[in-house]
């Protein structure tokens, strides 16, 4: 599909859909055998012959004509890739993760550094905690505090925040509101309290369009005192989903100066399981298999099915949902977790894919895309203890019903507060302007592919302001000032209107506190899960029910790397009363 | 006629009439950089995504109606099928409608090649329907049928109206830089 880049996923054939007149061949990943004239649409210019860490023109689908006023521009930005002027083969290759066991008291020491990654046979200059990828699995139990002695060996400044977890202010990684950040051969000391069982991560919170897209990230699974909190299993599998842009040179840089891709994030045209494009999990017939998922990736919202197996979702960011259910596929927003169980009943190799109905606006139609991330290749001799029966009835966790009883009251309470989302555009070049004008046809309430890979490369943060508005007072941004009780229960409500030149969805997160998806669009959620990350579509109203526990002053903002980069990001303070 | 030919040949003839269009455009195109904040270069609202107007037909003269579209119930914040279809539940509702005698209204959802079909249900009498639909594009009309229970359509259509997602024409044989929304004249 991506027919200018080396190294695919594995993707599946275009198909038309829906009635949609267009057939297309399944393009290889190198576009060499599509008996396409690349020069006839524009698509000569890619990276084959390419300064790795020069702008080019970044990989896309062959069937979309080059705007020729677009090509030979460059984000206003000079690009970054880093390692620059270090000979690669002296940087440590990467390893796959460790686990590090933790109890209450235990120091784990964390540097952000330097790797050498190879995927698909290729070898690139990224960035790993301790050497890993994804970065250490910690784990511990709920209710410990770990302490994080931190060191900085990258060449750019950051921080670590640690998602989802309702942790002491102070140590909540944001630069600017909870810290400065930590300069190239700084340390930082986090202390980290667990106050929840659940799976949870950590990432940069400076400039996390470069350094979470190139591997500093990790999870952190607080386990339960409670031995029954999960059903039982066959095997439990830690799964981080990620992507990456590359080409036949590199991977595509990134803006220096200013983020780049900041119309709709950085899409990646490798898709990673656990860093891995082809991940594999051998399993027995009649395993049942846990799988804890992430999402990591600067914008993608994957919709990922394991095929050959039965799925049930059974918890999310920051806890179990109250009933148990069965589903098709998983959709995750970045920032997400889901925590699913399959039971793989069937033996012989079944595909863990991501399916997606991509848009190109060019021809109007929509097209189904298919990437397998992985293999589950199922034994047929049997598991050596079947769950099925734990698996085949839905549990109903009566706990955390009766946990959501208390704030109950508040669910026909009247909206607290009110977030607008939306975007301002500045001075892009004006085919683009043009090109976007064109495109208010229709705008899908999720964005699943890069619709338009050369105009959303060359907007930066110098021309893209994506912003949230609070209704009542219409100040935006970090301009926002909320103020509230500690114990207080807020309704906030996220109206993610069309109004503006680029509308899309957001997943909004918000740091140190918990809620519940109250409404969507009107309607009741009928099934709850405490969440810190939830995705606003395009022409959605969602109304969240925010219990706030926890004193200080945190940020609420869009989990599109890009999106944050450019400004859509606020700050709400708790007294603690 | 292999249909990949022929769309490659249309995306080739109509290249130069899609520059040319582009150079009269540049020509013509304010200076103004577009915002959200009342510029003249972008549309003042935009269609939304989640809504569907229904048009009479002459079948129909007088009534009206809209569909709001919303992801159905589902663990997630966005609802699909494993396919990724996005999967709506809809909520039908239909102002002055005056049916022949023993008639009902029937609603329906298809693909804009009639290929696939999906009986949405009777619209009850207070002029209001819930359906679900996971199609990417379809259009959505109500037939006067005898037969409440009929599962093919057979009567006349009475009102029409298309997914927004069906807004999206191709730039390539529709006219790039039309800007009137086609639903308004019911797809």
């Amino acid at each position: 599909m991506y027919a200018c880049a080396s190294g695919p996923s594995a993707r599946g054939a275009a198909r038309p859909n829906d009635g949609d007149a267009v057939s297309r061949d399944a393009a290889g990943a190198s576009g060499a055998t599509d008996g396409m004239d690349h020069a006839a649409t524009g698509h000569d210019g890619h990276g084959a012959h390419a300064d790795p860490a020069a702008w080019r023109m970044p990989p896309m689908d062959m069937s979309m004509p080059m705007i020729p006023e677009l090509m030979g521009l460059d984000p206003r930005t000079d690009p970054f890739l880093p390692g620059a002027g270090i000979d690669p083969a002296t940087l440590p290759a990467a390893a796959f993760r460790e686990v590090a066991d933790l109890q209450d008291g235990d120091t784990l020491k964390l540097e952000a550094g330097l790797v050498r990654r190879t995927i698909n046979g290729r070898t690139f200059v990224m960035y790993g905690f301790n050497g890993q990828y994804p970065g250490p699995l910690i784990r511990a139990p709920r209710d410990a505090t770990i302490h994080v002695a931190f060191h900085n060996a990258t060449e750019l400044p950051t921080a670590i925040h640690w998602h989802g977890v309702r942790l002491e202010n102070r140590f909540d990684g944001v630069p600017g509101v909870t810290q400065e950040p930590v300069p190239p051969g700084g340390d930082f000391h986090y202390e980290v309290h667990f106050r929840d069982a659940g799976i949870y991560w950590y990432h940069p919170h400076h400039r996390e369009d470069i350094t979470q897209d190139l591997g500093l990230y990790g999870n952190m699974m607080v386990t339960s005192p409670d031995p029954a909190y999960f059903n039982p299993a066959n095997a439990e599998e830690v799964v981080v989903l990620d992507d990456l842009l590359i080409d036949e040179a590199g991977i595509i840089p990134y803006g220096r100066g200013r983020a780049t891709h900041a119309l709709m994030g950085r899409f990646g045209n490798v898709l990673l399981m656990n860093g891995e494009a082809d991940y594999r999990l051998a399993a027995k017939r009649g395993d049942v298999v846990r799988f804890f998922l992430t999402n990591v990736s600067n914008t993608r919202v994957f919709n990922l099915s394991f095929d050959g197996g039965v799925t049930k979702v059974i918890g999310s960011d920051v806890g179990l949902y109250e009933r148990e259910a069965l589903v098709e596929s998983v959709v995750i927003a970045p920032a997400e977790r889901y925590i699913v169980e399959v039971l793989y009943d069937e033996p012989g190799t079944h595909t863990i894919t991501n399916r997606i109905q991509a848009i190109d606006h060019y021809l109007g139609v929509f097209r189904t895309e298919v990437d397998t991330l992985g293999t589950v290749t199922v034994d047929a001799a049997e598991t050596a203890e079947s769950h099925r029966a734990a698996f085949e009835s839905l549990r109903v966790n009566e706990d955390v019903s009766a946990e959501i009883d208390a704030f109950r009251e508040h669910f026909d309470r009247p909206v607290d507060h009110e977030l607008e989302l939306g975007v301002d555009i500045g001075s892009l070049p004006l085919p683009l302007l043009q090109m976007m004008a064109v495109d208010t046809f229709y705008y899908h309430p999720v964005e699943w592919n890069d619709v338009m890979p050369m105009m959303n490369y060359l907007s930066t943060g110098a021309d893209v302001r994506w912003f949230v508005r609070d209704v009542a007072t219409g100040a935006e941004n970090m301009d926002i000032a909320w103020s509230f009780e500690l114990g207080d229960v807020v309704r906030l409500r996220i109206r993610n209107q069309p109004a503006s030149m680029h509308p899309m969805h957001h997943p909004m997160h918000l740091h140190g506190q918990r809620f519940l998806v109250l409404e969507r669009d009107g309607v009741r959620n009928e099934n709850f899960v405490w969440k810190d990350t939830a995705v606003i579509p395009l022409g959605s109203v969602v109304d969240l029910l925010v219990e706030m526990s926890n004193p200080g002053d945190w940020m609420l903002h869009c989990h599109i790397s890009e999106h944050l980069e450019t400004g859509m990001k606020m700050v709400f303070r708790v007294e603690p009363g | 006629m292999r249909t990949e030919n022929a769309t490659k040949h249309t995306i080739v003839r109509s290249l130069p009439a899609v520059l040319a269009a582009f150079a009269t455009i540049l020509a013509a195109a304010p200076a103004a950089a577009a915002s959200a904040h009342g510029s003249t270069a972008c549309p003042a609202t935009p269609p939304d995504p989640l809504f569907i107007r229904l048009v009479p037909t002459a079948n129909a003269n007088g009534a009206s109606g809209e569909v709001d579209l919303r992801f159905a119930q589902s663990p997630f914040g966005v609802t699909l099928t494993r396919d990724g279809n996005h999967d709506f539940a809809l909520e039908m509702r239909v102002h002055g409608l005056e049916l022949p005698a023993g008639a009902v209204a029937v609603a329906w959802a298809a693909t804009p090649d009639l290929g696939t079909v999906v009986r949405l249900g009777e619209l009850s009498t207070d002029g209001t329907l819930e359906g679900r639909i996971a199609l990417n594009k379809f259009l959505v009309f109500l037939t006067a049928e005898t037969n409440p229970e009929v599962e093919r359509w057979s009567g006349p259509v009475l009102l029409r109206g298309s997914s927004p997602s069906g807004r999206m024409h191709s730039m390539a044989g529709h006219g790039p830089f039309e800007s009137e929304p086609c639903a308004v004249i019911g797809f």
